[in-house]
């Protein structure tokens, strides 16, 4: 096995050549190399951090917010090898097709391919995530033996299902992958992988013409700077790091690397999750234990949700979202007094009925003046830091309530149970907000340059040998968590640059 | 004249005392619990067709209640406080008179209200404002 290297023992000035640069340590980068492990491809990733936090690398995220209250920069995302994979919640669901069409309703919507182009990588995806066997809407048997899913009436609401990444090997318990720690060793092994810790990309060098990246700046916050000169090179830093690189490398470009059309950067995009938006009870008191929390099934760890489908999203002109069962409650004497009144007109018996708080992720539009820009303050590198203008829309809040509206007509309609909506004005659901700290869409992909910043092949515009990975090429973002996805589009990639560099 | 006698005789008004305090308050009782046992405690009105139907009627009348106190709130015109019309809109609806199954169009057709953000049928609450309304205000 190969060691890791370290940049700060670099000698100054020194240029390496090598054939693809991989630009960031975190999920998309360890799953880059790993699948090109058996090419002969000479490959170098440059990661910020060591192999363990570190609080000086973590600083270099910091940065400034306006808008509405968001997680500040430096505290959403992790800067060591495994990236933010180090503290994340492990929850998996592939992508909808309706998630990657152009929707007339949704301004910006639509991606350059189908979920069919995506479908191919998911198992892998998932395998990388260790996730389990790929089963998420089939649920037939596991639920078979773990109870029966909550009834629905016939509508627009269904109930889907999560699975959850968990470590293996030596720590099967450990949930989730953190996939530095997890994948050491395998990208160790890689023959022609040097993994280069504490190495800061700090500029994208492109040759006079801006038609090609020539070389990367590198530095260590030891003061060492260096030179990779790579054949073709990958940036995957994350949804927010992504930018920040792009629009700094603004010595040829005036605008930023790839930021012709003042795209980079724009777009920016999170899934809001807050608290408590709704009460759910269920008229018997019988939930199936994996609603309120993870349960093992067929070898993978699965949660139900409620989501709604693609045709009622088609006919509302709706968002995505995921609902979950949180925790149970007791009900006030107007709950007491509508469950008891309703019961009685359902013809339903409602005294062992019990009530939970709903919790959820939901989609939000996509909105060019959510963004992250440069500031004039600069990190200990000479970085520009970032500040964010976080915006969230009504109407996004209003995509939701329609759809757990929904979802009380379908419990009703079955006779099992029935909602609360707790919040209406924005103030209420501001006053419970969170957020998923699930960072995307700010290099969007769409095969029309004016419109995106990479095009179909997650390369961008207009500089063939430069290509980014990363959920920060999502045009959408639906309501599932974006890590796997963005695996299966990295392990696209990765097939994408095997055929290239051949 | 034994002790024991004596005592048997000092008993017999204080048996009959409590005799008589256990009829008062059988009566009492009687005359109180008596019409709710018998499913009549509410005074009678013209649109006991429909009120009878709420198996749990104090439910209903306290969600009437918040109901219309919810629509003067947000000065909303639905739900109105005028029992005729509730029982009209009942009566004459999709569930011809029947509670349960105007509820049940109500949720085949998506026609529902929130109340205190309860997600239910119109007709459930037409049915619960008739149920407020008619009866006697609380003290």
């Amino acid at each position: 096995m190969r060691a890791f290297l370290d940049a700060r023992s670099v000698p100054a000035g020194t240029t390496i050549d090598t054939d693809l640069a991989i630009i960031g340590g975190g999920p998309s980068g360890i799953a880059l190399a790993l699948a090109l492990a058996d090419t002969p491809i000479r490959m170098l990733m440059l990661e910020s951090g060591g192999s363990d936090y570190d609080a000086q690398t973590q600083s270099l995220y910091a940065g400034a917010e306006t808008g509405v209250p968001y997680i500040k920069l430096d505290a959403g995302r992790l800067r060591y090898l495994g990236g933010s994979s180090n503290h994340w919640g492990g929850y998996c669901r592939p992508l909808d097709a309706i998630d990657f069409e152009q929707r007339d309703w949704l301004p910006y919507s639509g991606w350059p391919f189908g979920r069919e182009t995506l479908e191919p990588y998911f198992a892998r995806a998932q395998s990388l995530a260790e996730a389990g066997p790929f089963i998420y809407d089939d649920p037939a048997k596991w639920t078979a033996a773990q109870g029966a899913p909550i009834p629905l009436g016939d509508g627009g609401v269904y109930n889907t299902y999560f699975q959850f990444s968990k470590q293996g090997g030596y720590n099967p318990q450990h949930l989730p992958t953190h996939f530095g720690e997890r994948y050491s060793d395998d990208l160790k092994r890689i023959p022609h992988l040097s993994v280069m810790l504490h190495a800061n990309a700090t500029g994208l060098r492109l040759a006079p013409n801006g038609a090609i990246l020539n070389h990367i700046d590198v530095a260590t916050l030891t003061g060492r700077h260096f030179t990779v000169k790579p054949k073709y090179a990958v940036v995957a830093l994350g949804g927010i790091e992504n930018p920040r690189l792009l629009l700094a490398s603004n010595d040829v470009m005036k605008t930023g690397v790839g930021n012709a059309n003042d795209l980079v950067g724009r777009f920016f995009a999170d899934h809001p999750i807050p608290g408590e938006t709704a009460t759910i009870v269920v008229f018997n008191g019988n939930i199936a234990p994996y609603y309120q929390l993870p349960r093992d099934a067929l070898d993978t760890v699965v949660r139900a949700a409620f989501a709604p489908t693609d045709r009622f999203k088609r006919e509302h002109r709706l968002m995505g979202a995921l609902a979950t069962i949180e925790n149970e409650i007791q009900l006030d004497a107007a709950g007491q007094a509508a469950v008891a009144t309703t019961a009685s007109i359902l013809g339903v018996d409602a005294t062992a009925m019990r009530a939970y708080t709903v919790g959820c992720g939901i989609e939000v539009a996509p909105d060019p003046d959510r963004r992250v820009k440069l500031t004039t303050s600069r990190d200990r590198l000479g970085m520009p830091r970032l500040t964010l203008d976080m915006r969230v829309a009504d109407s996004d809040f209003a995509s939701y309530h329609r759809v757990i509206l929904e979802l009380g007509r379908q419990l009703l309609a079955a006779k099992s149970g029935m909602i609360r909506i707790n919040r209406s004005t924005r103030a209420e659901w501001m006053s419970v907000m969170d957020w998923g700290n699930h960072h995307m869409g700010t290099t969007r992909m769409h095969v029309d340059p004016k419109k995106g910043v990479v095009d179909a092949n997650s390369q961008v515009h207009g500089i063939p040998n430069l290509y980014i990975a990363g959920s920060s090429i999502f045009p959408t973002y639906s309501a599932s968590n974006p890590t796997m996805n963005s695996l299966a589009l990295t392990l696209r990639l990765a097939d994408h640059l095997r055929k290239i560099m051949r | 004249m034994t002790a024991s006698f004596r005592s048997r005789i000092a008993r017999r008004p204080v048996l009959a005392s409590l005799c008589a305090l256990f009829g008062l308050g059988v009566a009492g009782t009687a005359i109180y619990e008596g019409p709710r046992l018998l499913g009549r405690r509410y005074p009678r009105t013209k649109y006991d067709d429909l009120l009878d139907q709420l198996s749990d009627r104090e439910s209903a009348i306290k969600l009437g209640r918040i109901a219309l106190a919810q629509a003067e709130a947000y000065n909303d015109s639905w739900p109105s406080p005028d029992a005729g019309e509730a029982a009209r809109d009942l009566r004459d609806g999709p569930g011809k008179g029947s509670v349960a199954h105007a509820a049940q169009s109500d949720i085949v057709q998506g026609r529902l209200v929130e109340v205190q953000g309860w997600v239910l049928p119109v007709s459930e609450i037409s049915a619960a404002v008739l149920a407020a309304t008619a009866s006697p205000a609380p003290a």
